[in-house]
């Protein structure tokens, strides 16, 4: 099936708005016309692990920060951290800091974006608001207080990136062995003097998912409610962790499943493949798919670590674990509310950084040759864990490569969230725009990012298309270009 | 009456030929009494800075108008747009929205004919270009 055309029972709907990338949702139906399964797909190809092979490893970080024109830095940091491994050394004390710190403003402005831009037009305006307004523009006009609080939250998160690693887009700073920068004094100066204004916005961002939340409590419950395991990086402490760390997968109950480190994900993480999209289906090999199959990003990353060192973000985990209990929290609009006190444990984070007596060191850089064949990068990127692995050759030459992006691990999530919405709220003899909105919305709690290179968001019609059991056409909707 | 302080907008990727229309309308135009900005597209947080003026004029090519258009803004003119796809009216509108209410727009669309990769622009855009410096030279006399 392609543009929206449908060869059997199905409700079509394409593509998916709001999101980073594309992507569409089919819905079949069975001989009653009730809705018998929904399929997410991801209906294009971009071949990076492909064309770069050939490539120099020390390019890694350049050509795969195209990958993603939001979330750049995670590329360029999994990349960088497979070549510290291929040229077998530990980057300076400082390098850490100022990755960590790069990697905590891309955090900042991907949330914000998300959350304000995103996310935001649903609650604020309404699942069924009229599509034309139902956006950021939408926001601007009836909620100007609030939408200039995403939009200097973001420019916060990009300022970091510019300042740590030389540009917002396609930074060069980040490199095989450390950073090719230090940090401008100039810089920490400025980046401190506003970080405590950002922290108060991101507090108010986060009051009012925790405010929608409390005023729609049953339909949070059951918006894409399943119990799945829970992936994350955890630091020595089993803290709250996205640079550096071990990973630890737990089961839907909390208990501890695996812990391994990063470089050994192929021992325990498969991918499967499905004929109906191009996103790989990663699951826990002891497991088997499906039932190995496991969610990651912001809720994930709450439910598996111990705790969140810093001070507000720390009361904001314990009151968010009293949800369920101090067990795993499964519903899938939880996933805003996590990502709203992940920037603010991330911006408190930046605050300490920023603090630390040798942030304006200049020994940030470390060289080396290649020395092993193979180099693997794991970070945390802002929707989930992001792996990089890279095989060389003597002179360092990409032979092969294989990345597992946070949006892949999550591939089984979004198709079951969907089916579930779609499942309690869209009546297929009678589609009506705010129940696809909603479906849509199951989408957009886990922020997927499919690559997000020419994506006009908000301006993409949208063709539901819908078929009885003996394939005749019984309704149509079309959502213009706006 | 204090002088009003005004921000001319060039916007365009300078790479493909006559989008470039706007950021060269822009170097062009000598007057010292206003401040300049060139663009390759148009960003959300870009509405702050022109909001700390008392008008704000985009330049920006255009597929679709006569030789060259100008025409006034209105907050309402909209398009729902998000990070790609964003135009300059949704820009004044953000602007206008979030920071100034009191900010004035102005949009100088000038047609442009080859959009292909190159920084030359075409004859029959260049023509239009002059044009537009009489548009701007007829509204900055009635600011």
């Amino acid at each position: 099936m392609q543009n929206g055309k449908t060869t059997d029972s199905k409700i079509t709907i394409y593509p998916v708005t709001r999101i980073e990338g594309h992507a569409k949702i089919t819905i079949h139906l069975d001989q009653k016309n009730e809705i018998e399964k929904v399929l997410f797909h991801v209906d294009q190809f971009r071949g990076f692990e492909k064309f770069i092979e050939g490539r120099y490893f020390e390019e890694a970080p350049i050509i795969t920060a195209k990958i993603c024109g939001i979330c750049p830095i995670s590329h360029i940091l999994g990349a960088a951290k497979a070549g510290d491994m291929i040229i077998n050394v530990q980057i300076p004390y400082t390098a850490k800091l100022l990755r960590t710190l790069v990697h905590l403003g891309q955090i900042i402005q991907s949330h914000s974006l998300h959350f304000f831009y995103l996310a935001a037009p649903d609650l604020l305006l309404g699942w069924g608001a009229e599509p034309s307004i139902r956006n950021i523009s939408g926001l601007v006009q009836k909620y100007p207080d609030f939408a200039i609080k995403g939009v200097k939250l973001r420019k916060f998160g990009q300022t970091i990136i510019e300042y740590i690693s030389g540009a917002r887009i396609n930074p060069k700073n980040i490199i095989a062995g450390g950073m090719s920068a230090p940090l401008n004094p100039k810089y920490r100066d400025e980046l401190l003097y506003q970080v405590d204004q950002m922290i108060s916005y991101a507090q108010d961002g986060l009051k009012y998912i925790k405010d929608y939340i409390d005023k729609n409590k049953t339909f949070v419950e059951e918006y894409a409610n399943f119990q799945t395991n829970f992936l994350s990086m955890v630091n020595e402490n089993e803290d709250w962790e996205v640079y550096d760390g071990k990973l630890k997968v737990i089961d839907h109950n909390g208990s501890t499943i695996l812990e391994f480190d990063q470089t050994e994900y192929h021992k325990y993480i498969k991918e499967f493949i499905e004929d109906w999209s191009y996103l790989k289906f990663p699951f826990l090999q002891n497991l088997g798919y499906p039932k190995g199959v496991y969610r990651v990003g912001p809720l994930s990353r709450l439910n598996v670590c111990k705790n969140m060192p810093t001070e507000k973000a720390s009361d904001e985990l314990r009151y968010f674990r009293q949800i369920n209990n101090y067990k795993p929290i499964h519903p899938s609009f939880y996933y805003h509310y996590a990502r709203m006190i992940e920037v603010i444990h991330c911006l408190e984070r930046v605050k300490e950084i920023l603090a630390d007596s040798q942030i304006l060191s200049k020994e940030v850089f470390v060289k080396g040759k290649v020395e092993k064949e193979e180099g693997i990068g794991v970070i945390e990127a802002p929707r989930g864990t992001l792996i990089h692995h890279y095989w060389v050759d003597e002179k360092g030459t990409i032979l092969k490569s294989n990345f597992i992006v946070a949006s892949g691990h999550n591939s089984w999530a979004m198709s079951k969230a969907v089916e579930m919405i779609a499942k309690k709220f869209l009546d297929p003899k009678n589609v009506k725009e705010e129940s696809l909105n909603l479906i849509e919305g199951g989408i957009r709690c886990y922020d997927p990012c499919l690559s997000c290179s020419t994506h006009a968001v908000g301006k993409m019609p949208m063709i539901i298309q819908i078929y009885d059991h003996r394939k005749n056409l019984i309704n149509t909707i079309t959502r213009e270009f706006q | 009456m204090d002088k009003k302080k005004i921000l001319l907008v060039g916007v365009g990727n300078e790479l493909r030929k006559d989008d470039a229309l706007g950021p060269e309308f822009v170097r062009r135009f000598d007057n010292k009494n206003l401040d300049k900005l060139c663009l390759d597209f148009p960003d959300i947080q870009i509405a702050e800075k022109i909001a700390q003026y008392d008008v704000v004029i985009f330049v920006d090519a255009s597929t679709s108008a006569d030789e060259c258009v100008i025409y006034e803004l209105s907050e309402k003119s909209v398009s729902g747009a998000l990070s790609h796809g964003i135009s300059c009216k949704d820009i004044f509108s953000f602007a206008k929205a979030m920071y100034n209410p009191k900010l004035v727009g102005f949009l100088i669309e000038i047609r442009g004919y080859d959009f292909d990769y190159g920084n030359q622009i075409s004859q029959e855009a260049e023509r239009n270009l002059k044009r537009a410096y009489e548009l701007l030279k007829d509204l900055l006399a009635r600011l």
